[in-house]
């Protein structure tokens, strides 16, 4: 069979984050490719839907809800995994939260002033965004290095990449979770352990629903080169891909996916540079 | 199973530098993948490989060699590549020279050579298949940068300033073309094998890869195929290293 190395088949993957949004999405992609997969969240109810329409892919699933913040807890869980599917291969850290009012992003009017945030706010977003990808990593990497095979993917954000006025604790622990993954990276590379970061741009679904398209268009669409928000399902092959062994000499490596947003000058669209436009 | 997304079956993808190891692991993955093939080299490079290896995949292949630094010569084999196959759906800029010399003894023709070679080539191909890509209001082009375009090495001055101006045009051809529905990313290899298949000998460069392994051409022919493909439609503008972690190390 032709791109076999593409195939997730006989792969058991944990994708945390994964009743809703982007972590569903990927989950089905690795569903889609051949990976049994757990799903990770604080929602049973859901999960088990998600498991659900998992399995009718024909792999296997099975969906556990648990606290990500509270390490016992993960390591349960990847225990779990283990005992059910016989294995951990790929883990995906996607779980987060945003913390600012109503979870808007910034450029949607969402902001939490540095000086109004309070220190219990602080720790649960750097234990929900960050100590929950330390704890997941450590525990899925103990059967990995074993195995001498793993893929660790971790899902940051454009606002762990760039500066936004949004949330100063989500920067913060996305940002660390750049650093964090290039540092495991460097650690597991003789392991046969990849470990890739994924900043997802403007993918509208992940913090408001019910915002259609043209809305997004209006409010954030025109910065993106290519014109319109991300689909969370847009996600699927990359995360697959880096998963597979078809990406076997990229680690350490993080891929922002965001239509061009970021190579974009600060300018309005279609800004002609003020340059001449003749050589003489 | 494989992700459909994968797939490249119905799509034509131009080729340049398809004489070279990386070239031919390329166009190898690319036919894999189910693509049809113009396969495109200078004047007196051998594409008698890249034929073999995409007939191997039972895919269509058409070789056209030419001068590549040349607009009105680009623009031939690009035609010569459409009357073919009648589009091209997928370009990969590929052709490029390795340089290295102390920059006091590059002397200007040679700094133009590789300049002309490893970004103007890349240029004019971008702009000819580019006007038919825009034509159709879709495509992907996937340029195959280096690590040298991030970082400086001895002697490496020609080269990694042509591999950062392969990353800067891939940056800003993704935002100009981008509302023609255009995908521009590159590939960065980092630290390959000369030849597909040379086991890695005593290398001193090794100890400062940390998976200890050199890069293996077919595993770019892999990257490649990914940033061809239909699965990643919000990625553009990107620069994706294989790079065994020697880029996210200190």
């Amino acid at each position: 069979m032709s791109l076999e190395d593409f195939s997730l088949d006989g792969k058991v993957a944990v994708v945390t984050g994964a009743s809703r949004g982007l972590g569903k999405a990927m989950a089905i992609a690795l569903g889609r490719a051949g990976a049994d997969v757990c799903v990770v969240s604080r929602s049973q109810d859901q999960l088990d839907k998600v498991a659900e329409e998992i399995r009718e892919l024909g792999v296997r699933s099975i969906g556990i809800s648990a606290d990500l913040t509270d390490s016992n807890q993960v390591d349960n869980m990847i225990n779990r995994t283990v005992d059910e599917f016989g294995a951990i291969h790929i883990l995906v850290n996607n779980a987060g939260i945003v913390q600012t009012p109503g979870g808007k992003s910034d450029s949607d009017g969402g902001e939490s002033p540095a000086v109004d945030i309070s220190d219990e706010e602080w720790h649960l977003g750097m234990d929900t965004n960050l100590s929950s990808c330390f704890y997941c990593s450590r525990a899925a990497a103990k059967y990995m290095i074993k195995q001498k095979w793993g893929r660790i993917i971790n899902i940051t954000s454009v606002a762990g990449v760039r500066g936004t006025r949004g949330s100063p604790i989500y920067s913060a622990a996305k940002g660390g979770m750049v650093m964090f993954s290039k540092a495991l990276a460097q650690q597991w590379a003789q392991d046969g352990i990849t470990v890739n970061i994924i900043a997802p741009g403007s993918f509208p679904w992940r913090f408001f629903e019910g915002v259609t398209n043209a809305d997004f268009a209006n409010l954030r669409g025109s910065r993106i080169p290519i014109k319109r928000p991300g689909d969370p399902k847009e996600l699927g092959p990359l995360v697959v891909f880096l998963s597979s062994e078809a990406a076997s000499y990229t680690t350490g490596e993080l891929i922002v996916v965001d239509g061009g947003a970021l190579e974009a000058a600060a300018a309005p669209a279609g800004y002609v540079f003020p340059g001449i436009g003749t050589i003489n | 199973m494989i992700l459909d997304e994968f797939l490249l079956n119905g799509q034509t993808a131009l080729v340049t530098g398809a004489g070279s190891p990386s070239g031919h692991a390329i166009v190898s993955a690319l036919s894999e993948a189910g693509a049809d093939i113009i396969a495109v080299a200078g004047i007196n490079t051998s594409l008698d490989t890249a034929r073999d290896l995409v007939t191997q995949h039972n895919r269509k292949i058409i070789t056209l060699n030419g001068n590549l630094q040349d607009e009105d010569s680009v623009k031939e084999i690009v035609n010569a590549g459409i009357n073919e196959f009648s589009k091209i759906d997928i370009l990969v800029n590929n052709e490029q020279i390795a340089f290295s010399k102390p920059i006091m003894e590059i002397s200007s023709d040679e700094w133009q050579k590789v300049v002309d070679t490893n970004l103007s080539t890349a240029f004019l191909f971008c702009k000819s298949v580019g006007s038919h890509m825009i034509e159709n209001q879709q495509g992907k082009i996937v340029n195959v940068a280096s690590g040298m375009g991030e970082r400086g090495l001895e002697n490496s001055s020609s080269y990694s300033a042509t591999m950062a101006g392969i990353i800067q045009l891939t940056s800003a051809l993704s935002v100009e073309w981008g509302p023609h529905g255009i995908k521009v990313n590159a590939a960065g290899p980092v630290w390959f094998n000369k030849e597909e298949g040379q086991e890695d000998v005593e290398d001193s460069v090794l100890r400062y890869i940390p998976m200890r392994r050199k890069g293996n051409w077919y595993e770019l022919g892999r990257m490649v195929i990914f940033l061809a493909c239909d699965g990643c439609h919000f990625l553009t503008g990107k620069t994706i290293f294989l790079d065994g972690g020697v880029l996210s190390h200190a």
